[in-house]
């Protein structure tokens, strides 16, 4: 089941990330082809970290975090101590 | 047998440490009576409810007006779901001899409160007859609709952040 890591969260929900086109079509074939995804609590908050830097834009935060938390296809495993 | 009041606390955690105890100790059977499911959003409850799973545990829903993407996921992994009318006190059985009863409320986080109640039979038959009879009334959700779920739509109209970013090099990104 495949693990998605910060960067492709990044560059398939900004249109504007260099590597945008190729992160959404991957994801969106992840999406379609397995039952589920997965991610981690850590991913998630660097994900909102990044675009908090960028942007300081609380309504994107709340967004994103929907997006990502709100999906049933991605299962968020929690990061032992 | 034990009755533990449980008084609001501001993101409901009071409430949610008390459901995640009763979903943690389930073995059998978890029977859920809700409206919205709003509290499966949160990760603790999720969570619970994915390793009660895991360990073998049927989950049966009735609720109101659950959100399909909850939904979703909730069908996809096995529960069993049913929608029909509101009903105002919620709550969630486990094994059919404890239960977590939410009263009714606004629908506003931190003023929900409640009672635990642990390992009485007796009355938590009543709860699950109850339960039995809603279902029987109710309509069972059979398929999953990932066109709606957030990330799903999302891809399809992906959120412009106003700067460029370069997903390759995310060190630089937070520096």
């Amino acid at each position: 089941m495949p693990f998605l890591d910060t960067n492709i969260f990044v560059a398939a929900l900004n249109k504007r990330d260099k590597l945008h086109d190729k992160g959404r079509t991957l994801l969106t074939k992840a999406f379609q082809t397995f039952p589920w995804l997965h991610a981690s609590d850590y991913i998630l908050n660097e994900c909102l970290t990044v675009a908090w830097a960028r942007t300081r834009d609380a309504n994107l935060i709340q967004q994103l975090d929907n997006f990502i938390q709100g999906s049933e296809k991605i299962e968020i495993l929690k990061v032992d101590e | 047998m034990v009755l533990k009041k449980i008084n609001s606390s501001p993101t409901d955690e009071i409430f949610r440490r008390h459901v995640k105890e009763l979903i943690d100790s389930a073995q059998k059977e978890i029977l859920v009576i809700a409206g919205e499911l709003g509290s499966y959003r949160f990760l603790d409850l999720k969570w619970a409810m994915r390793r009660a799973l895991e360990r073998g545990v049927k989950i049966r829903i009735y609720a109101s007006r659950p959100n399909q993407e909850i939904i979703n996921g909730l069908l996809a992994r096995g529960c069993q779901i049913y929608v029909g009318k509101e009903i105002k006190d919620h709550y969630l059985i486990a094994d059919a001899k404890s239960w977590v009863h939410s009263k009714p409320h606004p629908p506003i986080l931190g003023i929900r409160e409640g009672e635990a109640h642990i390992n009485e039979p007796q009355k938590a038959k009543k709860l699950v007859a109850q339960f039995n009879q809603l279902i029987s009334k109710a309509k069972a959700k059979k398929t999953a609709k990932w066109n709606q779920d957030p990330l799903w739509t999302a891809l399809q109209n992906p959120p412009d952040w106003g700067v460029e970013t370069n997903s390759s090099k995310l060190e630089e990104e937070l520096l």
